[in-house]
Order: structure tokens, then C-alpha cells, then sequence
């Protein structure tokens, strides 16, 4: 009896219980209902989940989905990984946890018309994904005739970032689910209550920290095993998990006005509807092939259309709601053109305009395939040139708007709050730009701005502090934004000292690189239970002759079953910065290429992007007033 | 009675600010987007084939993307520590030369993209090279185990 | 004017979405034409390219470019490891049991004593198995993956190649009737 037709059973059970919930709803069943029934759905997606995940581990290769993607030899942990690695296990993982937070959400909320509407949009959009999976992407796929062993035992894609990455992502995008449904909702009752937004708001910030944390983990992984030392490719598959990023960057501000002034409700539902929209396009364009077939030749227009399918109905849906409702959101109070409202409100515009580029730039290829039926891609030069102007230009807000007083301020009174702050940041810059000379004017204006941010938020922290009986948890603005100061600072001194070397280096050999004494011992084969390596030894030490040498051991890989070569980098971390060095090819008998990198305050980015994310997992953690 | 006409006022102002706000963002964002247009347009890299080399629908000095199979094994110039290489659709071939560390999945009969600029004596010199992912190959029609589909590794000179 | 610009993100929307729509709707007709953009496969219409590949079994005579003439054949491009080749595989044997049309085996980037195993446990539906443990056949033959399925005719001009498993409604639409030109 193979694990699949459990598999599909729960599946099944699943559909049954969201079609219900999506349409048999009827008004008079309020109390348990709810509850039991998110309750419900939530254990029939739990079991489907756990039997993929349970095949996995006994490797039960009667199920098709674990016959292409696992093997006997593989490690158990990356087994279990493997389940979701793939495209069916992640769609069944995306949809359980759809049915996590909905679960979740339910129980955390008294009975109401809203919290009705909210679980009935949540069901109905994971009954369009088990519609999708169950008839299109379905992972319990019975073989009658199972193979002995599976075949998914590539070595490259065997390591825990990747297997953490989809997960966090994951749990951003679902938590997202939430946000649409309350836009849907409160259009539907043509209202946005400020109780609402405040529920909504710990939803956000939790699928928000998470959101941050994956697309972090991502760059990190690329970083560290793609083997040449950059970080953020403006690839398709980066973006389309920048971009709901984006829009719910937006949001978090957004509903702050929208439940403390009754405003921009109009832009809180949009955001809210567009976040997860992207999370959805995301999908759709990774998994699809429109965007890669120039590349890959494994794209699968069946799987892209139903996919389409499925967005037209949840985005398109909502948006035509958004059109004919939103002028109904009454609003509540007023706001003058300097006002925190304001600022917020110019903070949406920096975010959709950012979120517009890089859609731009990534759609386009599709578009002029169509169009002039010409192929081509969009250089990332394109990307940095504009989307980092921007940025620096919002962070720049981003230090000012939390001082500003709602619905009104001075302008005059303003600046003068910013006195000691802006001295301070333009000393500390004027000598950071006297230091480092060789930097471009964008990245001593990155410089400028994060110092700028962070000081000011210090500052924040500092008035909060000193006022009585103020906790860690109240100061999660600060946190996050000192994050957000940190990861631009870092990035550009990461980008503008960035230096490289790429040379022949002999045995015995010792090279000058920056502030660095290299010297190459050699290499020597080493075996392991699936590859064959060369292994180098490098010294490295620091040229102020202060410490010793440390070891360094680069690799390259050749796993003969797989015939595929890894190169495996060697790190050196120096409090924030990055020595990095990779082996090429060998050149004769006792030399080899080399490359060596040399990237400064790049862990930065990492460190601020946990701080980023503790911001919003603070927030909703924190002790509320009794 | 004051207090509403003096709400009033202030709505009024604010309603004036509003406007102004408006014209305000509709012209920045206006000027923003022709910014944006034409840095993006400048960087739009085009993408050939092989065949379209040969045929000449591929320009020479500017910068452009080629795709092909790898032909044959590596050769590289001892004195200039070159890579060179070819790339072809099975029609016609392309010779390309890099000078940077080959990536990993560098072999005959892998799919490369090549991104450089075409010399005149049809070599096309290569600043960047993308392979694809190599996995063990899953037909359309059954499933696909890449965790990201298309996911490229890139190598720099 | 409020109403109106709330008409906007529903209308981008509408226009991404029609755009998607067509280029799905290329993309499977390049797929189903197998022209696939990167490797256009030039070899349909050229002569088979130059092989010679030893046989799975040691001693045995290997096979030649030069032996697929005479008939229309199949070369049928598997491996043990592959999962679905095993899902095309019921229906080759029918095609070898039902002597329907001669199919010719190239194990790739498999192990001679895997391969034998696998036909062995399975069923050995070619007339002749090659084995290309290195692959070479990537290039002259454009193979990216197993299986892969060549229809050749008698004079060794490659009319068809499939990417994917084989099924009956394939051979039934695309290849019968090549043959019966």
C-alpha cells in the first residue's frame, strides 16, 4: 500500500473541508464553527504533509515525487529537505501553511463577521491551490512499478541553507495570505476598523521578520557557495522575492496610520492585496518557465497556466474589489502636508517605485519576447543604478519621519529637533569620506545616509530610555531601522572597497593582498565517500605582523558519479569583512590559479538583516500595557 | 460653532496641501520614470545565437549575450593564460575566449551563456560566463526537481 | 477622479496577465513543435552523426551509426537511474512484443552492469543496447537528459526526436505518421 494513496486521501479531505469553508459558510453558523473548521483543515493538511515527509524518510519509492528526488544514500536530514525541494512538495508546503496561519488566526480571534470573512477568503484561496495540486502538481503520483532507488541525489543540492530557505520564505508569503484576506474583508464590509488594522499588524510584522530572514538566507547561501563573492544577482528568482518584500515594507507603515489616524486605508487594502499577489506572480515566474526559457529547458507552460489561472482569480479578484470599494473607506481625520501621515505616505510611494523597477526590469524580458520577439535580458547595472538611488533617498526619510507629529507639524520646528543629530553625522562622515577617498559619491552618500539613520535612531532609543519603565520590546522601530542603517553601510563599503585579484601562484610563493600576507603551501588530493578533491592550504596573515598565520582550505570537488565539479571557497572572517579565497585551475606541476577576494563589512548585511527582522519579531512580542 | 468653522478651515487647508502634494508627486514620479526608462534602456543586453552570429544579426562591439552547447574540450593560450572555447547550436559554431576561472559545470555539451562583445574576426570575448544548473535531466512532463527552475551560476573574469 | 485611479492597478494587472497568458501559450507550442529555443535541434533532416559505442555486454559487437539503416528504428536514449525511463518503459515492450518497429538502446551515464541489471529485472525491449558511460553522444546527438527518442529512417536521416518519456499517444500522433510517408 503505497504512502501516495494516504497522501492523496488527506488531500482530498482537505479539499472537501475548503470548498465548505468557502461556500457553505452560512451566516447563522458562528461559535465553534470556525474554529473547528480551520481546526479541521489545518489536520488534514498536517497529515498530507507529514506522509510526503514520512515517505521521504523510509524512501518509499512508489511515490514518484520521492523517486525523483531522493536516494537511499542520501543524508536523513536531506531527505526530509528534499521533500520541499522540489516543486510539489513545496506547493504542499506552502498550502499547509496556509492552512498554519489561518488556523492560527482563528483561534486567536472572538467570533465576528470580520474573522468569518477573513477564514472564508483564506479558504477559498487554498482550495484553488489543492485544486492546482491535486489535479496538476500533485506529489502522491503512485509508480506501479517502483524503481529500486530514486534519483535525486545531486550533491549540489544537498546543504542547509537550501533546505532552510524555502521554509522562511514560505512562512513570510503565507503569513501574507492574512493581509489580502483583511483587505478583501474590509472591502467587503467597506470598512477598516482600527481594531482590524492592530490585529492584522502582528501578522504582518511576523510574516514580514520571516520574509526578511529567508531572502537574507538566500544571499548569504549565494554568497558563500557560489564561489566568486557577490551577494545579489538581481536574478529572477532573487526578485521575485524582493518584491512582495517591498510592498509589505510599505504595509507595516502603512497600517500605522490606518489604525492610529483612519488613514490611507485606500493604501493599506492595496498593499495588503499586492503583497501577497507578488508572492503568488513569484510563483508563477520561477516555476513556470515564462522568464527562464531562455535558459532552461525544463519549463513547463501546463503548470504556468493553471498558475495564471489561480492568480487571475485571487489577485484579479481582489483588485476589481479594490476598484468599486475603496472609495467607500471612510476617511477618518485629516493631515496636513507635514504631518507623519505624510512621511508615510511618501515612504508607500519610495516603496512602489522601487517594487515597479525591479518589476520592470524582470518582466521585461517576457514582454519584448512577445512584443519584438527579440530575446534579451536586463543588465544589472540597470538595477543598481536605479533602485539604489531610491532607497538611500526613503532611508533618508526613514531617520526623520519618526519625530514628525501626526496630522500636523512645523516645519521650522522640525529641523531644529534634528540638530544635534545632523552635526554628529556629518562629522562622523566627514571623516569616514577623508578616510576612505576612493569611494564614488553614491557610496559616501550611502555613508552619509546610514550614519545618518543610525544615529538618529539611537537618538529615538536614547529620548525612549530615559523616559520611566521602557522595555526592549517598545523599541523595535529603532532596532529595525538601525538594521536597515547597518546593511546600507555595509553594502557600500562591501561595493566600493571591494577589491579581487585574480593571479598564478607557485608553491612556497607568498603574495601581498590589501592587508594580507598569502602564502600557498601546495595541494593534495583528499577522498571522501562521493568525491575526490583538490585541497590547497593557504596562509594568510595580517601584514601589521600582529597575529599568526591561519589556515585556509580551499577545494574543488569532483563527484564521478554525478560527473559534477564544485568549487568550495575558503573564508577568512575578520570581525565584519571577508578574505575569500577560491583555486582555479591548475597550471603546472606546483602552481594553480587563484582568485582572492576581498570584501569588507559584508557579514553587515547579514547582521543587519537579523536586526531587521528582530525588529518585527519584537514588536509583536511585546508586553502589552495591562 | 467656532470650533466646527475652525475645523473647517483647517480641513480646507489641509485639503489645499493635499492638492499641492499631488502635483508635486505626480511631476517627480513623472520625471522619475523618464530617468528610470532611459538608464533602463541602456542596459538591455541582447541575445544571440550561434546561427545568428554567422548569419551577421549579431552586431560586433557591443555587448551581448551568446548561447551554445560546448563544442569540444578546453584549450587554453599558454602565454596569455586565455580560455578558449566554443559554443555552437549544431548549426554553426562561435569561439570564445575568457580570460577568468572557468565555472564548475564547464564541460562538453554544457549549455553556457556567454556574455562579452563580438570581435571582428567573429571571436566573441567573453566578460562573464553563466551555466546552467546541472541537474540529472527531468522531461516537462513529469516533474521538476530543481529547487529553483533556471537557477544560474554566474563566473566573472 | 478618485474612482478612476483606483481602476489602475487592475488594468496593469490585466495587461501583465494577458502578456503572461501569450507567452505560456508560445512556450507550449514551441514545446509541443520541440523547438526548443536554445538547442534547436538541428538534426532533424540530417543524416544520423558518426557514432560507435561498445555494447552494455563485454565481448558483444557494439553499435554502429552505420547499423540503423534499412528500416525505420528507434534509438531510445535511458538509464537505470532514471525514473522515467521506467515510466516509457511498458510501452517499448509492447513495441518490441507487438513487432511493431526495431528500437535501439544507448545506456547513458550508466554503468554497463547497472544497465544490465535494470533490463534484466525489467525487460530488455531493444534489439541492441550501446552504453555511453561518458555521454559523448551529448553532442552529436544534442541529448540533454534521459530518455530521449529518435525516429531515424532507412537511409539513417533523423526524421524525429522526442524529449520525455515515449507513450502510445506520442507515437500514435507524431511518429506513425512519418512513417507512413
Amino acid at each position: 500500500m503505497s504512502l501516495g494513496y494516504i497522501g492523496n486521501f488527506t488531500l482530498f479531505i482537505a479539499a472537501i473541508i475548503s470548498i465548505y469553508g468557502s461556500f457553505f459558510l452560512s451566516n447563522k453558523n458562528f461559535s465553534q464553527r470556525l474554529n473547528l473548521l480551520a481546526l479541521s483543515l489545518f489536520i488534514s493538511l498536517f497529515l498530507s504533509f507529514s506522509t510526503l515527509i514520512y515517505a521521504y524518510v523510509v524512501s518509499d519509492f512508489s511515490v514518484l515525487n520521492v523517486a525523483l528526488n531522493s536516494h537511499i544514500s542520501k543524508p536523513l536530514i536531506y531527505k526530509i529537505s528534499g521533500a520541499w525541494a522540489n516543486h510539489e512538495g513545496s506547493m504542499l508546503l506552502f498550502v499547509f501553511l496556509l492552512s498554519v496561519f489561518t488556523f492560527l488566526f482563528s483561534y486567536r480571534n472572538k467570533n465576528s463577521e470580520f474573522k468569518k470573512l477573513i477564514i472564508k477568503s483564506q479558504n477559498t484561496i487554498i482550495l484553488l491551490f489543492l485544486v492546482y495540486i491535486l489535479f496538476a502538481s500533485n506529489p502522491f503520483i503512485v509508480l506501479e512499478n517502483p524503481p529500486e532507488n530514486g534519483q535525486g541525489l545531486n550533491p549540489l543540492l544537498q546543504d542547509i541553507g537550501l533546505a532552510l530557505h524555502p521554509p522562511l520564505l514560505y512562512i513570510g508569503y503565507c503569513g501574507f495570505s492574512l493581509a489580502l484576506s483583511f483587505a478583501v474583508a474590509s472591502l467587503w464590509q467597506r470598512e477598516i476598523k482600527k481594531s482590524h488594522a492592530e490585529t492584522i499588524r502582528n501578522w504582518l510584522l511576523t510574516s514580514w521578520g520571516f520574509l526578511t530572514l529567508g531572502i537574507g538566507l538566500g544571499s548569504w547561501w549565494a554568497y558563500r557557495e557560489l564561489g566568486w563573492g557577490g551577494f545579489w544577482f538581481w536574478d529572477p528568482v532573487e526578485n521575485s522575492s524582493l518584491l512582495p518584500w517591498l510592498t509589505a515594507t510599505a504595509l507595516i507603515h502603512s497600517i500605522i496610520v490606518t489604525q492610529k489616524r483612519g488613514t490611507l486605508k485606500g493604501w493599506t487594502c492595496l498593499l495588503s492585496i499586492l503583497t501577497f499577489s507578488f508572492c503568488i506572480i513569484g510563483f508563477f515566474l520561477v516555476r513556470s518557465g515564462v522568464l527562464t526559457s531562455v535558459h532552461s529547458f525544463a519549463s513547463d507552460p501546463g503548470r504556468g497556466v493553471f498558475l495564471l489561472l489561480i492568480i487571475t482569480t485571487i489577485t484579479g479578484g481582489s483588485l476589481i474589489l479594490y476598484s468599486l470599494r475603496s472609495i467607500d473607506l471612510y476617511r477618518e481625520s485629516e493631515f496636513s502636508a507635514h504631518s507623519k501621515e505624510a512621511y508615510l505616505l511618501l515612504n508607500n510611494i519610495f516603496m512602489l517605485t522601487l517594487c515597479g523597477t525591479v518589476f520592470l526590469g524582470t518582466i521585461y524580458p517576457v514582454i519584448s519576447q512577445i512584443v519584438l520577439d527579440k530575446n534579451l535580458s536586463v543588465g544589472s547595472p540597470y538595477f543598481n543604478t536605479v533602485f539604489n538611488p531610491i532607497a538611500i533617498i526613503a532611508l533618508f526619510f526613514a531617520a526623520i519621519a519618526p519625530s514628525i507629529k501626526w496630522e500636523s507639524d512645523s516645519f521650522r520646528k522640525s529641523i531644529l529637533r534634528f540638530k544635534y543629530s545632523a552635526v554628529l553625522t556629518l562629522i562622523i562622515t566627514a571623516i569616514i569620506i577623508l578616510v576612505f577617498n576612493s569611494l564614488s559619491i553614491i557610496e559616501h552618500s550611502a555613508i552619509f545616509i546610514a550614519i545618518w539613520l543610525i544615529i538618529n535612531s539611537l537618538h529615538s532609543f536614547y529620548l525612549k530610555i530615559s523616559k520611566i519603565g521602557c522595555d526592549i520590546s517598545l523599541l523595535s522601530m529603532e532596532i529595525a531601522h538601525i538594521g536597515a542603517g547597518l546593511i546600507c553601510i555595509s553594502i557600500a563599503f562591501a561595493v566600493g572597497l571591494y577589491e579581487e585579484r585574480t593571479t598564478v601562484i607557485k608553491k612556497g610563493e607568498e603574495i601581498q593582498f590589501t592587508d594580507y600576507f598569502i602564502k600557498y603551501n601546495g595541494e593534495k588530493i583528499i577522498k571522501s565517500d562521493n568525491y575526490v578533491a583538490r585541497k590547497a592550504e593557504f596562509f594568510i596573515k595580517n601584514s601589521d605582523n600582529s597575529s599568526s598565520y591561519r589556515a585556509l582550505y580551499p577545494e574543488v570537488r569532483y563527484f564521478p558519479v554525478e560527473k559534477n565539479r564544485t568549487t568550495e571557497s575558503a573564508l577568512l572572517t575578520n570581525y565584519l569583512s571577508d578574505i575569500y579565497i577560491v583555486i582555479g585551475d591548475i597550471v603546472d606541476n606546483d602552481s594553480t590559479t587563484i582568485r582572492i577576494y576581498y570584501r569588507p563589512m559584508i557579514n553587515g548585511i547579514w547582521l543587519g538583516c537579523i536586526l531587521i527582522a528582530s525588529g518585527g519579531f519584537l514588536f509583536v512580542l511585546r508586553r502589552r500595557k495591562v | 460653532m467656532k470650533k466646527e468653522s475652525k475645523t473647517k478651515t483647517r480641513n480646507n487647508e489641509y485639503l489645499k496641501q493635499r492638492m499641492i502634494m499631488v502635483a508635486f508627486g505626480f511631476i517627480s514620479i513623472s520625471t522619475a520614470v523618464v530617468i528610470i526608462l532611459t538608464i533602463f534602456n541602456d542596459n538591455i543586453v541582447f541575445f544571440y545565437t550561434p546561427t545568428d552570429v554567422a548569419s551577421g544579426k549579431a552586431p560586433r562591439g557591443e555587448f551581448i549575450r551568446i548561447g551554445g552547447l560546448v563544442k569540444d574540450d578546453l584549450k587554453k593560450d599558454t602565454d596569455t593564460n586565455v580560455n578558449i572555447f566554443t559554443l555552437t547550436d549544431n548549426a554553426y559554431d562561435v569561439i570564445v575566449n575568457f580570460s577568468g576561472i572557468m565555472p564548475d559545470l564547464f564541460r562538453k555539451g554544457q549549455g553556457i551563456v556567454a556574455e562579452g562583445k563580438l570581435l571582428e574576426e567573429n571571436i566573441f570575448v567573453a566578460s562573464n560566463l553563466l551555466a546552467k544548473h546541472d541537474e540529472n535531466y527531468m522531461p516537462p512532463e513529469v516533474a521538476d526537481s530543481l529547487k529553483k527552475s533556471g537557477y544560474w551560476k554566474e563566473n566573472r573574469e | 477622479m478618485n474612482k478612476l485611479i483606483n481602476f489602475i492597478p487592475v488594468t496593469i494587472f490585466t495587461i501583465f496577465i494577458v502578456y503572461m497568458a501569450i507567452k505560456l501559450d508560445e512556450d507550449k507550442r514551441n514545446i509541443f513543435e520541440n523547438k526548443n529555443y536554445f538547442e534547436q535541434n538541428k538534426l532533424v533532416g540530417q543524416s544520423l552523426p558518426k557514432f560507435n559505442l561498445p555494447s552494455i555486454h563485454k565481448g558483444y559487437l557494439g553499435l554502429n551509426y552505420n547499423d540503423i539503416k534499412g528500416r525505420y528504428s528507434l534509438i531510445n536514449i535511458f538509464a537505470s537511474w532514471c525514473v522515467a525511463c521506467k515510466i516509457e518503459h511498458p510501452f517499448l515492450m509492447s513495441l518490441k512484443e507487438n513487432k511493431i518497429i526495431t528500437v535501439y538502446g544507448i545506456a547513458w551515464k550508466d554503468k554497463p552492469e547497472n544497465t544490465i541489471k535494470w533490463l534484466s529485472d525489467n525487460g530488455d525491449p531493444y534489439n541492441k543496447v550501446a552504453q555511453d558511460y561518458e555521454g559523448e553522444t551529448v553532442i552529436s546527438l544534442g541529448i540533454t537528459g534521459a530518455p530521449e527518442t529518435f525516429l531515424v529512417d532507412e537511409m539513417g536521416i533523423i526524421k524525429y526526436h522526442h524529449i520525455g518519456p515515449l507513450s502510445e499517444k506520442i507515437f500514435n500522433q507524431k511518429i506513425v505518421p512519418l512513417i507512413q510517408k
